[in-house]
């Protein structure tokens, strides 16, 4: 019977290998993602009995905190109202958003156990356990200034620090208050113009001649365009049986002047030579159809795929038209790539997890996304987009004492008047911001948007002395 | 200092350690009292182990392992409700006395296996008894309440059944085992051998099954598939077992709308989370809680879980102890089945080496069957962890069976030493 027992041992030696293994794989696969599932009642307990942590900008001001007054823990938010998309909001009733919901987890948690109380002391069991504070990468001077700019539009306004991805300032109008949500919730949902929505991040909209850097882009490295090739515009050009107009007759022009007066013609033309493969190219490496990676949602910006584009739609994306859908951070992404020699780099808003005593948990350090375009590429279209501040288009950017970058756009789109555009970077050879502005139905790019962006710059130059 | 009392020195740590952390997660909220859980644990194992390796040269590392095992669980109780803990360390108080008595008085356990068809009546009526008069508690009925008391009468009538089957298979090593003209498989004499037991074992299992105790009678299956094999080492015996447990759990889904809804369960507990599968949603949810180290003792909400300190204790123990305290308590209880094979095959006699084995069985394919449920390995079925779930019942017979367990290592190591 020995022999048997044996086999016997063996068969259990077996299964409790089996189970270990399973328990092991079930815990380290599925536990972290679980363990976080808002139907977890664990999370709902443990909120109520830790001290949520605060949210601070660069600086370290206070953005959003618990407060203890009257009958329980209120979160009170302190910063610009420009920031209520970003920072978003913890109500009972209607739910979190934005960062206190994409970060629910690290704001209620800290250090628990066996780990806590050897780094707190005995003290720690008895009081309650405070969650980690959030650092954003916010200037809120900057914040505060731009907050004004969109008054009484619909639309949205990204800063970026292009050499980071550092969000430095971000706003989407209209807004809201999230500290009287109990008596504004039912206005804000039913508000034509939906405040509650951050348009910077899942606003989609039509880029118009903003989308002319990314055809440029694929021109200069298929080097199939130069600065000085010529190009004849009469105003308008057929293609496909359907004519398109441009904003003037430009009559003869080379490249370099055709960017900077964004001559419709000229871009068409170039689109055909660049080629349905060579543009669709160029439109995924600047992260067209993907899910671009940052701390809060961020819709997809689209382009069509290279098999959809007979002459026709062609010509209309070779212009910014036609079915192109871009978010307002991802515009400011492609300006910031320009301004970064050509690395784009990894945005984020989230700049370090501070535990208790201020220490830092953890850092986010800057990470390049992708290489769209060389650097030699990303000088030669600096150089275009200082031209369309200089004497082009956009010239209602101008700064005094500055050398500033960008590319108007004007929108067509089907609810009326255009969406105004404005995309670029300052100073133009050290740029220390990158960013976007959009007015929706707003009019012209170079009218409405030109000047926001001016605004921009001069209040953010005022930290460069 | 013998090898095993110093080891359960070392068992008693950890328990020990639990206990603290939990009093002192509870914080103001608990009693003075609790204070004195740990130690009392702590010095009854300690007590018992000296108690059992006095003389004797008993197998020093069953207590030990009991000890941690009922520790951790009793840690578990303990931050789940800690008036149940103490009544715990009552049963468990209960169940150490019964095995240092057992090991450390004169019976002989021999003598058992002379009352052979007594334990098949006795189980078989107390099987009857419950189905007559039980309680229902959970969708089956399984209690028996004398009193004030309640119990479960088939826990007890497992260890019975290994008794009876041990003396009856004894002797059937040659029937079942050895050559003979074979009908698939299954030589003639070998069926005329087996017959009358299949016929038993087939009204217990009805017995069970009309009492929707169907964890048990799985288990029970199991026993008696796993001590044929022991005793006639033919696998054909195991894979015919196998495929009628197939057919039977095939009728009984069919039949039975209960099992369908457990098995539906088992496979997508996410589409009811808030009604059939809520029970294991929220074991699942304390397992993932816990991590790779757990929440602490303490620290997790182990409560959340229904049936948390009975067949879903592991979930407790993974949520707040993680991955590591899960893979020690699997870990630990792969070693006592181990030890209980290695005291089976050290046995001087046959009926010794089936009732080691038996137990071993049992103890091996319960753990396994209920810590897979809770985990969702396998369906869930209504079985306790032994030495773990909190009851009077579960306890005092893991005990019991561990009583036997050493009590025949104990004559092994006379047997060799007279030997020398």
């Amino acid at each position: 019977m020995e022999r048997n027992l044996r086999r016997a041992l063996g068969a259990f030696i077996a299964l409790f290998c089996i189970l270990a293994f399973y328990v092991g794989y079930i815990s380290l696969r599925f536990g972290p993602k679980l363990a976080s599932d808002p139907g977890n009642p664990r999370i709902t307990l443990k909120e109520r009995s830790v001290h949520r942590g605060d949210i601070l900008a660069r600086d370290g001001e206070v953005l959003a905190t618990t407060s203890y007054e009257g009958s329980g823990p209120r979160r009170i938010y302190m910063g610009p109202l420009s920031l209520a998309h970003i920072i978003g909001y913890v109500h009972p009733s209607y739910g979190k958003s934005g960062i206190e919901r994409e970060y629910n987890a690290v704001l209620i948690s800290h250090e628990t156990g066996y780990r806590g109380i050897l780094d707190a002391g005995w003290a720690s069991l008895s009081a309650t356990p405070r969650g980690y504070d959030l650092v954003l990468t916010i200037d809120l001077k900057l914040q505060r200034s731009i907050e004004g700019l969109l008054r009484g539009m619909r639309g949205a306004i990204v800063v970026l620090r292009p050499d980071t991805g550092e969000v430095l300032a971000m706003a989407s109008s209209p807004a809201f208050d999230p500290n009287s949500l109990d008596r504004d919730w039912d206005r804000l949902l039913r508000d034509p113009e939906s405040p509650l929505l951050p348009r910077e991040t899942q606003g989609l909209y039509t880029p118009g001649s903003a989308f002319k850097v990314i055809l440029a882009a694929a021109a200069l490295e298929a080097g199939v365009v130069s600065f000085r090739k010529v190009f004849r515009c009469p105003g308008y050009i057929e293609v496909g049986g359907k004519t398109v107009g441009c904003i003037s007759a430009h009559g003869r022009l080379n490249f370099e002047r055709a960017f900077a007066v964004s001559c419709n013609v000229t871009f068409i033309k170039v689109g055909q030579s660049v080629g349905p493969h060579g543009f669709y190219e160029m439109a995924r490496r600047f992260g067209f159809n993907l899910d671009l990676p940052f701390d809060l949602p961020l819709k997809a910006s689209s382009f069509p795929e290279e098999g959809r584009l007979g002459p026709h739609l062609l010509a209309q994306v070779s212009i910014g038209q036609g079915p192109i859908l871009v978010t307002p951070l991802h515009m400011a992404m492609v300006a910031a790539t320009v301004a970064n020699r050509g690395a784009m780099m990894r945005p984020f808003i989230v700049s370090e997890v501070r535990g208790d005593d201020g220490i830092p948990i953890k850092r986010t350090r800057p990470q390049e996304l992708a290489r769209p375009i060389t650097e030699a590429t990303a000088e030669k279209l600096t150089t275009l987009m200082k031209d369309v501040v200089a004497y082009g288009t956009g010239y209602r950017a101008r700064v005094g004492g500055l050398s500033v970058a960008g590319k108007t756009g004007t929108a067509e789109n089907p609810h009326g008047q255009p969406h105004a555009w404005f995309i670029g970077f300052a100073p133009a050879d050290h740029p220390k911001i990158a960013f976007s502005v959009v007015v929706e139905n707003g009019g012209f790019g170079g009218t409405v948007a030109a000047p926001i962006a001016q605004k921009i710059i001069l209040e953010a130059a005022k930290g460069w002395r | 200092m013998k090898e095993g009392t110093k080891l359960m020195f070392w068992a008693v740590i950890p328990v020990m350690l639990g206990m603290i952390t939990v009093r002192l997660a509870r914080g103001t909220t608990g009693a003075d009292w609790e204070w004195a859980i740990g130690p009392v644990f702590a010095l009854l194992f300690i007590l018992a182990q000296i108690a059992v390796e006095r003389e004797r040269q008993a197998d020093p590392l069953i207590l030990p392992l009991a000890c941690v095992i009922s520790g951790i669980g009793l840690v578990e109780i303990y931050s789940i409700n800690p008036g149940l803990a103490g009544r715990q360390l009552f049963w468990i108080f209960l169940g150490v006395a019964i095995l240092v008595w057992g090991v450390v008085g004169t019976f002989d356990y021999l003598r058992l296996q002379n009352y052979g068809y007594v334990w098949a009546v006795l189980g078989v009526l107390l099987l009857v008894l419950t189905l007559l008069f039980g309680k229902e508690v959970g969708g089956a009925r399984a209690w028996l309440a004398i009193g004030p008391l309640s119990f479960q009468p088939s826990e007890v009538a497992k260890v019975l059944l290994i008794l009876f089957l041990a003396g009856y298979l004894k002797d059937g090593q040659e029937i079942l085992g050895g050559a003979g003209r074979a009908f698939w498989g299954v030589s003639l004499p070998a069926m005329l051998y087996l017959g009358p037991l299949l016929l038993m074992w087939g009204v217990l299992l009805v017995l069970l099954i009309l009492q929707r105790d169907l964890g048990q009678a799985f288990l029970f299956f199991g026993i008696l598939l796993g001590m044929v094999f022991l005793v006639s080492g033919r696998t054909s015996y195991v894979l015919g077992g196998g495929l009628a447990l197939i057919a039977a759990g095939l009728l009984t889904y069919n039949i039975f709308p209960h099992v369908r809804a457990r098995v539906d369960v088992w496979l997508h507990p996410w589409q009811d989370p808030s009604g059939r599968g809520y029970q294991i949603v929220q074991a699942l949810y304390a397992i993932a809680s816990g991590g790779l180290f757990g929440t602490g003792a303490g620290f997790g909400y182990p409560e959340l879980v229904p049936a948390c300190e009975t067949d879903f204790i592991f979930a407790a123990v993974f949520e707040e102890m993680g991955l590591f305290g899960a893979l020690f308590v699997v870990g630990s209880y792969l070693l006592l089945v181990y030890r209980g094979f290695k005291i089976a095959r050290d046995a001087p006699g046959d009926f010794g080496k089936l009732v080691a084995g038996g137990i071993s069985i049992l103890l091996g394919l319960q753990t396994f069957t209920i810590i897979g449920g809770v985990t969702k390995l396998l369906p869930l079925t209504g079985v306790t962890l032994p030495l773990m779930s909190y009851g009077g019942t579960s306890i005092i017979t893991s005990f019991a069976g561990l009583a036997l367990l050493v009590k025949i290592s104990e004559r092994e190591r006379v047997f060799e030493w007279n030997a020398t």
